[in-house]
């Protein structure tokens, strides 16, 4: 059974079509490039499967069950995260405190056990931020854990977004486009540290992603959307030579 | 000028810390003893609208969920405690704790349909709520006295403390304030806190992240309607009349002056913000009594350009002129060591540390005695005589 699948998936905003019966699958383990050219619909694919789109039709399911019934703030629990295109971190936080969020669904904490801020929810926040504080280290972000994310470049930011689905503990990380805005020295960078953190928490990963050097020399197997239809799936070599790839790619690069 | 560098939670810190706590406690425990009976009184006001204006920000500073209906719910503790001093015959903190229930449930529920609405709209409808107050009060003129309101006695000192009645009246609004504070404070500052904020910063991501909005939103709202309602009961106790005149929409919109001019999305903001929606429009109506509304708008609005941020904002601001404040390095090293203890695998090492626990971490949580404390007052005025 595949770790994450995706059936005939359709989604269309007033007539716009997004994705057009989608089908994919990905094994536990592996990491799976999603690429296409703009407007391909990768991020609408995310944002079905982390429940922000409702699709019109099709189905996802995460370790054999169905998501679409799952509310969006359930799905950090079923073990999926992800990280935003253009960033979602929340400005007023320290980079350590965006982390502990992504750790929220872990909290026992409430709202009557922190007003009266009861022994346990001392110990757990303890807890929390230690193990926050060592993704950081891990993650080579520990001089920012006290900064606001606010006044930080761009690349640090996309890292910082790792470092908080990462928080969730989970087994599918969705990524769109970690690389995007980094110079080609950080890109290379952003390679090591997926194949990285895939190996140490265990990781499936499921990447989008402009850089296709990138993508390529990470991915096991690779999905290609063009105009919301999948015209491509295979090793990534394969898929790099395949003609309809080509052709999608040289139609909108033109 | 050379900047001081301190870290935090470092030994330094910690007694600048304390030392500031301590002076401001000695100076809110001293006040009434210093100050004319009148002035006393006007303290005690402020010390009531802190209690408010606290509970206005943890809903729409924290949450982002803006009221302009807040009077209802000090209207709620106030007319509730009215009404128990009125025909029960109760001690002395029922009216507390009934007030803060009622209020605490009535924003729960209001909070519910709240979760629709943001921004402009949600204060439109709770304005709406502060329109209905003063009518609904002279309504039901059975229970809460009509337009004349309810008459109450105020506390008289016991004789065993050998306060006068203001002095007395003073200490217990300070003690409700100090609790209040308290309590406040332990919201915003854990996992519990970041949701709210996390919700207000970006609501999407926040649920991706785990955050069901509706849970940060309704409890704030409960919890922000409770505190108002202990306000209000303070209020009743401290004024000993309630008539609905005194539960206007002004109110309402007071507290929100108070809560941006304090500082959004602060728990020590609260006592400034306090203090200036207590002092100044009184300073204003002195300076011309006709105009002094015009000039109290104006004021706001001056304020509102040179400290953006608020007081708390400014004070910020000036802190980092004067002081860096490090991050102990025994913490990272902390993390660090759980870390090779365990190979390297960092799942390891986070399980290791949830039930370890390093004990310096413990010791390490900066500014918070201090900013517990509603204190510091320092207007000028009129010698007690005692
Ligand atoms: N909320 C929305 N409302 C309307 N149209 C949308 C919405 N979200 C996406 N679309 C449309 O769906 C299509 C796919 O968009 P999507 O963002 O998924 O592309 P993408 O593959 O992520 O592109 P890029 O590489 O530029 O990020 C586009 O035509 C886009 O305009
Ligand atoms: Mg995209």
């Amino acid at each position: 059974m595949p770790l994450l699948r995706v059936s005939d998936l359709t989604v269309s905003f007033d007539g716009v079509v997004a994705l057009e019966q989608a089908s994919f699958d990905v094994e536990e383990g592996q990491v799976c490039g999603l690429i296409g050219p703009n407007g391909a619909g990768k991020t609408t694919l995310f944002n079905c499967i982390s429940r922000i789109y409702q699709p019109t039709s099709g189905a996802i399911e995460f370790d054999g069950k169905s998501v679409l019934s799952v509310p969006s703030h359930r799905i950090s629990a079923l073990g999926v995260a992800r990280t935003f295109q253009n960033l979602g971190l929340f400005d007023s936080q320290t980079v350590l405190q965006n982390v502990l969020v992504g750790a929220h669904h872990r909290m026992r904490a409430n709202f009557l056990t922190s007003v009266l801020r009861l022994p346990g929810v001392r110990r757990e926040e303890r807890a929390l931020r230690d193990e926050g504080m060592a993704l950081l280290v891990d993650l080579g972000l520990e001089s920012h854990a006290h900064q606001p994310v606010g006044g930080l470049p761009f690349g640090t930011l996309k890292r910082v977004e790792i470092a908080r689905a990462l928080a969730s503990r989970p087994r599918l990380m969705m990524m769109d486009e970690p690389a995007s805005g980094l110079t080609h020295a950080e890109v290379d960078d952003v390679g090591e540290l997926l194949l990285r953190i895939r190996a140490s928490f265990g990781l499936t990963l499921l990447l989008v992603e402009h850089h296709m050097s990138l993508v390529m020399g990470v991915s096991d197997k690779a999905v290609v959307l063009d105009f919301g239809r999948k015209i491509a799936e295979g090793p990534p070599s394969a898929v790099q030579q395949d003609p309809a790839v080509i052709e999608a790619y040289l139609g909108s690069s033109v | 000028m050379k900047k001081l560098t301190l870290t935090r939670g470092g030994t330094a810190h910690r007694t600048i810390m304390l030392v500031t706590v301590l002076v401001l406690v000695a100076v809110a425990l001293y006040l009434p003893h210093y100050y004319a009976p009148y002035r006393v009184f006007q303290f005690t006001e402020v010390l009531v609208f802190a209690i408010a204006v606290l509970s206005l920000n943890l809903l729409t500073g924290y949450t982002g969920q803006i009221s302009l209906g807040h009077s209802f719910f000090f209207a709620i503790g106030a007319y509730t405690t009215a009404v128990m001093f009125r025909d029960l015959d109760v001690a002395f903190v029922i009216p507390f704790v009934v007030a803060f229930v009622v209020a605490f449930v009535v924003g729960f529920l209001i909070g519910i349909p709240a979760l629709r609405l943001s921004g402009v709209y949600l204060a439109l409808v709770t304005i709406a709520l502060a329109v209905i107050t003063p009518p609904l009060l002279t309504r039901f003129e059975g229970l809460t006295g009509g337009s004349q309101g309810i008459n109450i006695d105020t506390p008289t000192a016991p004789a065993w403390s050998g306060l006068a009645d203001d002095q007395w009246l003073y200490y217990i609004c300070l003690v409700v304030a100090a609790v209040v504070f308290l309590l406040a404070r332990n919201l915003v500052r854990g996992g519990v806190g970041l949701s709210m904020t996390a919700v207000r910063d970006n609501e999407l991501a926040a649920r991706t992240m785990g955050v069901n909005p509706a849970v940060p939103k309704t409890r704030t709202f409960a919890y922000s309607a409770g505190f108002a309602g202990v306000a209000g009961a303070l209020y009743t106790l401290v004024v000993g009349l309630v008539a609905p005149g005194s539960f206007t929409i002004i109110l309402a919109i007071n507290l929100l002056v108070g809560t941006v001019v304090g500082g959004m999305a602060t728990i020590a903001g609260a006592v400034f913000g306090a203090a200036f929606i207590g002092f100044v429009p009184v300073y204003t109506s002195g300076i011309n009594p006709a105009l002094g509304g015009v000039i109290y708008g104006a004021v706001v609005i001056l304020i509102m350009f040179v400290m953006p941020g608020g007081v708390m904002g400014l004070a910020r601001r000036i802190r980092g002129w004067l002081v860096t404040l490090e991050e102990p390095a025994d913490r990272r090293r902390a993390s660090g060591t759980g870390q090779t203890e365990t190979a390297g695998s960092l799942p390891a090492a986070r399980a290791g540390a949830v039930d370890g626990g390093t004990e310096q971490s413990g010791t390490t949580d900066p500014g918070t005695a201090q900013d517990d404390r509603p204190g510091e007052q320092t207007t000028t005025g009129d010698r007690r005589e005692n």
